[in-house]
């Protein structure tokens, strides 16, 4: 026998260890987001493929525009040096080096309709050449624009006018994208060496860039005040992850120091205490590993199951403890065969009900779910098995009733009379409250990250001062080689020209310039072989209408690129560094499917429901995604709604099957859901009173308020059968454990009301009033109705209980 | 050239000699403090001209250096103005590019390519839009606080025929775009005779204008245009 636990024992370590070794813990925003819906799909393939999400946004600003530029240039070069960037870009890549500008410059031209580039070609011979210097001579001397002389000045032939006329550089015409108009801002870009994405790649990397900074800043030259702030997408997961993992540790350990606390208040019994704490973290190592082995992977929000899950843990410890205290004649064995059958339904059913969470759409919350349900059925088993052997020696009998105070004894005698009173009052506030006023629902994203973000407020000073970088309404439209992206492009172009037209988007940019077209390129070989061989005759020509030869270099780098391009086998992408910059920010792979990325402006009219029936058109017809966290609210509001059918009806099925099973009687299975409705009842009157709303993430409180009702309602029913109904018996014995827990875990909750994290905070606010609310009503009105139940049902169950 | 800056105000005396001292102990360039006040002077006596003109016609020659060209390019054309700030520029002949100040936008005709840049007057927080006004309005300042507000005067010279001012824009973002704005003006009537614009990059554009007529009969239309149905108008500050 011995060995046989000893075999036990080391398969479940092995086990314990394989489930750590694969514990991995997922941080990141996006992945909380509910899967199956195009919007967060977009928004996964935006955080995956294009190269702004891999890139930090750093600011700089001082009261001179000189030092300004000075800074940014130093600490551009300083962490270029520290080796934690692959690429800093300060300011525009094109800057100083014609070669990168004229290659993009040859690649558009490249890119172009043929008849186009061949009509460039046609303008180059020998009798129209110098016509064709002469009329950008002309241009010069009559444009209105300093900007387009000074372009040309430097440009012949006017193969810049290309890029002047494409949407998306026409569109910040003269900005510069890299500071203020004061020049006293400027921003950079500053890129991972380390290509992965996530969230503790990026939280060691922004602390060490972080670092770095602090180590610069001493060395600067000059002491003028500077504000340097960090944002762009790792800052801000980051940012989130760090205070999420934060709320929720603090959470887990809240909780727990505060059963342990309430224990002591409570039993003032060293050993018992010692016991609960170490199997409640047993329990919860058990669960981890075994969440880990289940699902691999662990979301953080589904960490928060650890609060939860001592809450109810707990629960079975201390109705054992309590039950023992009651009836110290009892050998432990005695006792556990008493309550076992109680706890073993509770934990069946609210298991049951936590793993029906499964099905809901939101990563994190399903699972929660699951870890919750496995972990209470861990618990019941430990608890069971290993908390009353182990401390038996060491219980004090339950003398309390002298020791009680009279108001604590008069609340524990609470007669069915005044429980009553008590429960068609509140019936009458709560319906009174919420006809006038329902809690509302937030179905916003703001929920998902910090109250207070230094990275959001950096970005809405770059938003500010420099303009850009927002986040308003995105298209990615992917295809499976650069022909079907250019196709699929320009069809989408069209749905989204339609739209201008119809008032429903104020605007929209897309690459259609600059992304490959490969039946364009093949044909334009030719011509660009064609353009080469005239660079002599261009040159000399250029010359005697008045450029200067040093004023020439852009076009010959233009014409150097043809000929590269000419040579080359398939499709063109321009090379030089800061080109492939530009394209990042509009060109993705995903797992060998191209991705091409646009910004849609809607129209100041528009509203939610057409720019997602214009996302449903767009990807019925072209398979284009149309994203962006303002119409990302609108798709979680129907993903709630569909969850709400999803979740709580198999979860109402099963809990009532348990429920039936566990009972095997109508009223008492009637009872534990008007407990729960009650429950919800009272928790919507204060959330409408106290202006809170249900939000992506408070909904989780939800499933755990079912699971704590259902649990609380099975243990009082229990008990007021095996005291035949003695109301402030079974108060003082399992309501008192049940007001313990729930003291508890309520406590632990309401720490996280304090959380960073908006969405967490809200969570534990609504958990903590709901748990409370849900224990009160066990405790104090389910004996009631309990017992009028059973007189109104002849006492049967009374009479046939042990 | 007589250099205002010869010139001084400043007489013997105790109370003088020390504000010298003071002046000289913090650096402040005791002649210009009397030629910067003739020459501000001057240049209000042109903006209280200027806000009295009601109309304004003259022929201009354009004359642009450029750093990458071995000579100066020159464009004639003909320029209206009418108070507070309506315009007409024509540049070229035939007409090559009209910029139209009418009551709601600015207009850039290009009758060659028939194609119209639309500019809406309300906004002005594009930097290469704030450059095209800069050009064209500079000379015609109609609120003569307004323009102190926006340049600030750094020398006046005078000769036998002409005030000549340097100025410089005095927000820092201006500055980026236009490094200095250099204004002729007559010396009796304050007519303006020419303005240059001094670009960052130390590329030059001068207007020279002649045979000027003040307060002349404009015809209201002079500051409309009629966009034929065969032009193509765009919005250059407008995403697609």
């Amino acid at each position: 026998m011995k060995r046989t636990h000893i075999w036990i024992a080391f398969v479940a370590l092995i086990g314990l260890g394989l489930g750590f070794a694969r514990l991995q813990i997922d941080v990141d925003v996006f992945n909380l987001l509910p899967a199956g819906s195009r919007m967060v799909d977009g928004l996964k393939l935006f955080q995956r493929n294009f190269g702004s999400t891999q890139e930090l946004i750093i600011s700089l600003r001082t009261a001179d525009p000189e030092k300004t530029a000075q800074a940014t240039r130093s600490l551009a070069e300083e962490l270029k040096r520290s080796g934690l960037t692959s690429r800093v870009i300060w300011r525009s890549p094109f800057h100083g080096d014609p070669a990168q500008l004229a290659e993009l410059l040859a690649y558009s031209w490249y890119n172009q309709p043929p008849e186009k580039f061949e009509a460039l070609v046609r303008k180059l011979q020998a009798g129209r050449l110098a016509g064709t210097i002469g009329e950008t001579i002309e241009r010069m001397a009559t444009s209105l624009q300093p900007q387009e002389v000074a372009r040309l000045s430097y440009d012949p032939l006017a193969l810049s006018d290309l890029a002047a006329s494409m949407s998306t550089l026409a569109a910040g015409a003269g900005s510069d994208p890299f500071a203020s108009g004061d020049g006293t801002f400027r921003i950079m870009f500053v890129s991972a060496v380390d290509e992965t994405a996530g969230f503790w790649t990026y939280r060691r990397w922004v602390a060490k860039v972080s670092e770095t900074i602090a180590t610069w800043k001493p060395s600067l030259p000059f002491d003028n005040p500077m504000t340097i702030r960090i944002t762009g997408n790792p800052a801000f997961v980051s940012e989130t992850g760090s205070s999420l993992m934060k709320d929720i540790l603090l959470a887990a350990v809240g909780t727990l120091l505060m059963v342990a606390g309430l224990f002591w208040v409570v039993h003032r019994r060293w050993i018992p205490l010692a016991w609960l704490v170490a199997l409640l973290v047993l329990v919860l190592t058990i669960t981890v590993s075994l969440g880990s082995l289940i699902l691999g992977t662990l979301n953080a929000v589904s960490l928060g199951f650890a609060a939860i899950l001592m809450g109810l843990a707990a629960d079975y410890a201390l109705i054992l403890y309590q039950e023992f205290r009651a009836a110290p004649g009892d050998s432990p064995i005695r006792t556990r065969n008493t309550v076992a059958p109680s706890i073993l339904w509770a934990a069946l059913t609210t298991a049951g009900a936590f793993f029906m969470i499964g099905l809901s759409s939101l990563p994190g919350l399903t699972q929660l779910g699951i870890l919750v349900g496995v972990g209470i059925l861990v618990a019941a088993g430990i608890m069971l098995t290993a908390f009353l052997p182990a401390i038996a020696g060491r219980v004090r009998p339950d003398t309390a009733n002298g020791a009680e105070t009279r108001w604590i004894t008069g609340v524990m005698s609470l007669g069915s009379r005044t429980a009553w009173v008590i429960t068609i009052l509140a019936a009458v506030v709560c319906l009174a409250v919420l006809v006038g006023r329902l809690p509302a629902v937030d179905y916003g994203t703001r929920n998902l990250g910090p109250k207070e973000s230094s990275a959001m407020a950096a970005l809405q000073e770059i938003q500010r001062d420099i303009g850009g970088h927002d986040d308003d309404l995105w298209l990615i439209v992917e295809g499976a080689d650069e022909g079907d992206v250019a196709h699929r492009m320009i069809s989408t172009g069209r749905m989204l020209d339609r739209s201008v037209d119809e008032k429903l988007l104020a605007g929209y940019s897309m690459p259609e310039a600059l992304w490959p077209r490969p039946d364009a390129q093949q044909m334009n070989r030719n011509h660009a072989r064609l353009a080469v061989a005239r660079l002599p005759a261009v040159t000399e020509a250029a010359v005697r209408a008045g450029y200067m030869t040093e004023s020439l270099v852009l076009t010959e780098h233009a014409f150097a690129a043809w000929k590269r391009f000419s040579e080359t086998d398939g499709v063109v992408w321009p090379s030089h560094p800061g080109s492939k910059w530009v394209f990042e920010k509009f060109a993705g792979n995903d797992s060998g499917r191209l991705l091409v990325l646009g910004r849609l402006e809607a129209a100041p009219t528009s509203n939610p429901a057409g720019l997602q029936e214009l996302a449903g058109r767009i990807y019925t017809e072209t398979g284009g995604l149309v994203f962006g966290w303002s119409l990302l609210s609108e798709s979680l509001l129907e993903i709630m709604a569909r969850d709400i059918r999803r979740v709580l009806i198999p979860m109402g099925v099963v809990l009532l099957l348990l429920l039936g099973a566990a009972f095997r009687n109508a009223g008492e299975v009637t009872l534990s859901i008007v407990t729960l409705g009650f429950s919800l009842l009272c928790l919507m009157s204060i959330m409408a009173l106290a202006g809170w709303s249900w939000n992506l993430m408070n909904v989780m409180a939800l499933p755990l308020l079912f699971g704590a009702g259902v649990d609380y309602s099975i243990h009082i029913q229990f008990a007021m059968r095996r005291y035949r109904g003695d109301m402030a018996r079974v108060r003082r014995t399992v309501g008192r454990a049940i007001l313990l827990c729930g003291a508890s875990t309520a406590a632990g909750f309401g720490s996280l009301g304090l959380a960073s994290n908006a969405g967490l905070a809200s969570l534990g606010r609504v958990c903590a009033a709901g748990i409370i609310i849900t224990s009160l009503i066990a405790v104090f009105l389910l004996p009631a109705w309990w017992q009028t139940l059973q007189r109104k049902t002849h006492n049967q169950i009374i009479l046939e209980a042990p | 050239m007589n250099r205002l800056t010869t010139r001084t105000g400043v007489s013997s005396g105790r109370g003088l000699l020390s504000i010298g001292i003071l002046c000289l102990l913090l650096g402040l360039p005791l002649r210009s403090i009397a030629a910067d006040s003739r020459a501000a002077g001057a240049l209000d006596n042109w903006l209280e001209q200027q806000s009295r003109i009601k109309t304004w016609t003259a022929d201009v020659v354009q004359v642009r250096k450029l750093k990458s060209l071995a000579r100066p390019l020159e464009a004639r054309g003909k320029v209206w103005f009418a108070h507070p700030n309506r315009f007409r520029w024509v540049m070229g002949d035939p007409p090559r590019t009209i910029a139209v100040r009418t009551r709601e936008q600015l207009l850039v005709i290009y009758p060659r390519f028939k194609r119209v840049e639309q500019y809406p007057i309300g906004d002005v927080s594009n930097p290469a839009w704030k450059q095209v006004l800069a050009l064209l309005e500079v000379g015609f300042p109609s609120d003569a606080d307004a323009f102190r507000e926006r340049y600030e005067l750094l020398s006046g010279t005078k000769d036998h025929e002409a005030w000549r001012f340097e100025l410089q824009p005095i927000e820092k973002e201006a500055q980026r775009l236009l490094k200095q704005v250099r204004l002729e003006v007559s010396l009796e009537a304050y007519v303006l005779r020419a303005t240059e614009l001094v670009f960052p990059d130390g590329s030059i554009m001068r207007n020279q204008f002649s045979r000027h007529r003040l307060n002349p009969e404009v015809s209201p239309g002079t500051f409309d245009y009629d966009i034929g149905e065969d032009y193509k108008v765009v919005q250059p500050l407008r995403s697609k």
